[in-house]
């Protein structure tokens, strides 16, 4: 098994029974369309999945998290002991501003909301950045909005949105993964992190561009559901990866039972993390109960 | 993509959302690369050329015509789509079109007219139709799983617009319409697939927003075989998680209901034919993997066959003519809808 000691929490709360974030999770209280009452439910169920063993909460960014963050800031214990996973930056506000506003049109309403907001400086670097065309410090400027959200939180780990790490990827885009990875290292204690849906990809063009094998999340459930090129090839790399990968989607939405869905994820040794994503509380119970119980057997 | 073929060099003009997520898409093809990429915009080209010195970015999209490359994706706003389509054409280059092909079909018709005569593959990107769901419930329809379909109702709900819109969707002269025309065009191009020729419309629309675009528009639409339904689309609407879009159809047999998430597909036991059962398929049961998944896989599906028709001259599904047909549907949407609601007839649709 590969070792996340210090790195990562073996078990991550997911963040799309809150959100909403796709069509699977939809009927299940998206929190932006909750009131007080609702957000206090929610404070109430990561209590829950922490109390249960869940160390760690991964998050979106946007203006939507800020509710629950502003929650949880309120709560000084759940605070302290909870690890948050950012995944940045909001894929689909920024696409719906850069599609309305054009995609540089989009980059400066963000940077002059950010100046409205009182981080100012940022701001203003962020802008010169853009007129002059100096991408990297432009890159650098945005991820630390970005992570502004979250201050104040234990952050091991900072997740690059899939849409974004797999356009990158794509496209063969070295340069942003490098800025991305040397300014949370350097500047930051946070340790930089991707979201995927083409893992083997990632794995093939970090070992092209000789990058240290990246913390990865990645789908991995027994349906194939998300695993691209292929189910069989992305089990070859979750085999031959030096790790650690975060498991998530191990569910297929719903589609597999817990049983099967932890045992399929946890059969590889690279995977030192699972994703968990449950609406209701004894759902969360039973998945960290089965979750501690298999992780304890490895 | 077939091994032992030429390796396809794609242009992508536009390097918007959509021309990125084209270009990562196709660059990671087997068989295919992106080659060069046309942008007005001037800071899009220079960060361009910072993250990728080996990629011909240019200003103008004509410069991609001079047999640089052997495709074109066409990804800038709706009022440039014709005149860049036919510049392609012209040049015998295929191209697949964003979505809607025009601003009018009558705009779209000399294009479908040249692509025709000419014989080059084309495409409109209705993407949705190639989501899983959709595709294994056209599937079902033609090999009669709930009999003849008698009426439907269907929905495209997204809660995206609660203010004016500030750039060019907002502007009917650039976009030519408004949730109809940028949303529910995806729609009426499954319906089309579904169920043919439309003959009849009745529709109503709604300005909620101070910009002179539709909001909302509440459809009725009679095919030529009979079949009769209802569809309702807004970016307006509350509650709604993404792009939802969802259709029931109630056949002489049973009922599908098609959304993003599943199929469920009721009809007679065979056990028991006082009984009805339920037959549900969820998108992870349908869903394949593809080569790319950027965001959503339907990408990949769709430009799958766009490559296969620019190296065989196989014809999409969505070709030119399919994405005139649609448009022929949504101008009768709009003639109704600025008549009152009155009913259009319409004739000559290609379903």
């Amino acid at each position: 098994m590969t070792d996340t000691t210090g790195i990562l929490d073996p078990i991550i709360l997911g963040h799309n029974p809150f959100f909403g974030v796709d069509h699977l999770s939809r009927d299940r209280i998206p929190l932006r369309q909750a009131g007080s009452g609702h957000l206090a439910a929610v404070v109430e169920q990561i209590r829950l999945a922490s109390e249960c063993g869940a160390g760690g909460l991964m998050l979106p960014s946007g203006d939507r998290v800020t509710p629950l963050l502003n929650a949880l800031r309120s709560e000084a214990a759940l605070q302290e002991q909870l690890h948050i996973y950012p995944q940045i930056p909001h894929a689909g506000q920024l696409g719906a501003r850069a599609t309305e506003r054009g995609t540089v049109g989009a980059v400066r309403d963000l940077l002059q909301e950010a100046g409205i907001r009182g981080t100012t400086s940022m701001a203003t670097g962020g802008m010169k950045a853009l007129i002059s065309g100096d991408i990297t410090q432009l890159l650098r400027t945005l991820l630390d909005l970005e992570l502004n959200r979250f201050e104040g939180f234990h952050v091991p780990a900072v997740f690059l949105h899939p849409v974004f790490t797999d356009l990158a990827l794509a496209l063969g885009l070295e340069a942003p993964f490098r800025t991305y990875i040397d300014h949370l290292e350097t500047r930051t204690a946070m340790r930089p992190a991707f979201c995927t849906l083409n893992l083997p990809l990632l794995f093939e063009r970090f070992d092209e561009w000789s990058l240290e094998p990246p913390l990865v999340m990645s789908a991995v459930n027994a349906a194939g559901y998300r695993m691209n090129p292929s189910q069989a090839s992305c089990e070859q790399t979750l085999r031959s990866a030096d790790g650690p990968i975060v498991a998530m989607m191990i569910l297929a939405g719903g589609h597999l039972p817990p049983d099967r869905a932890v045992d399929y994820a946890l059969q590889f040794d690279s995977v030192g993390s699972v994703v968990i994503g449950a609406s209701k509380p004894a759902h969360l119970k039973h998945s960290c109960r089965l979750l501690k119980e298999r992780l304890a057997d490895r | 993509m077939s091994g032992g073929q030429h390796e396809i060099l794609v242009g992508i003009v536009g390097f918007g959302p959509m021309g990125a997520m084209h270009a990562g898409v196709m660059n990671a093809m087997e068989g295919c690369r992106l080659g060069a990429v046309a942008e007005s915009n001037g800071t899009v080209r220079r960060v361009l050329r910072a993250l990728r010195p080996d990629l011909r970015v240019v200003k103008d999209y004509r410069h991609l015509l001079d047999g640089s490359v052997d495709a074109v994706v066409i990804a800038t706003p709706t009022s440039t789509h014709v005149e860049i389509a036919m510049a392609c054409a012209e040049q015998g280059i295929p191209f697949l079109v964003e979505k809607p092909l025009a601003r009018t079909a009558g705009e779209g018709r000399r294009l479908v007219q040249l692509v025709e005569d000419s014989r080059i593959p084309s495409m409109v990107g209705f993407s949705h139709g190639y989501r899983s769901p959709y595709l294994r419930g056209q599937q079902l329809l033609r090999e009669g799983g709930i009999g003849s379909p008698q009426f439907f109702q269907a929905s495209v709900l997204l809660a995206q617009v609660f203010a004016p819109l500030k750039g060019w969707r907002g502007d009917s002269s650039i976009a030519g319409g408004g949730v109809v025309m940028t949303h529910g065009c995806h729609m009426l191009s499954i319906l089309l697939k579904y169920f043919g020729a439309p003959t009849r419309i009745v529709a109503r629309t709604q300005h909620l927003q101070e910009h002179d675009v539709e909001d909302a528009a509440h459809i009725m639409l009679k095919f030529a075989d009979g079949v009769e339904g209802f569809v309702e689309i807004s970016w307006s609407a509350h509650g709604h998680v993404g792009f939802d879009s969802r259709i029931t159809i109630h056949g002489e047999k049973g009922r599908l209901d098609v959304s993003a998430d599943e199929i469920r597909m009721c009809g007679q036991d065979r056990s028991d034919p006082d009984q009805e059962t339920w037959h549900i398929l969820t998108a992870p049961e349908l869903a394949s993997a593809v080569p790319i998944d950027i965001g959503a896989p339907e990408y990949a599906r769709q430009d799958l066959e766009f490559l296969d028709a620019v190296q065989t001259g196989a014809r999409p599904a969505n070709d030119v003519r399919h994405g005139y047909a649609v448009h022929q549907v949504i101008d009768a949407i709009y003639a109704s809808a600025r008549a009152g609601g009155m009913p259009v007839e319409i004739e000559g649709v290609a379903g």
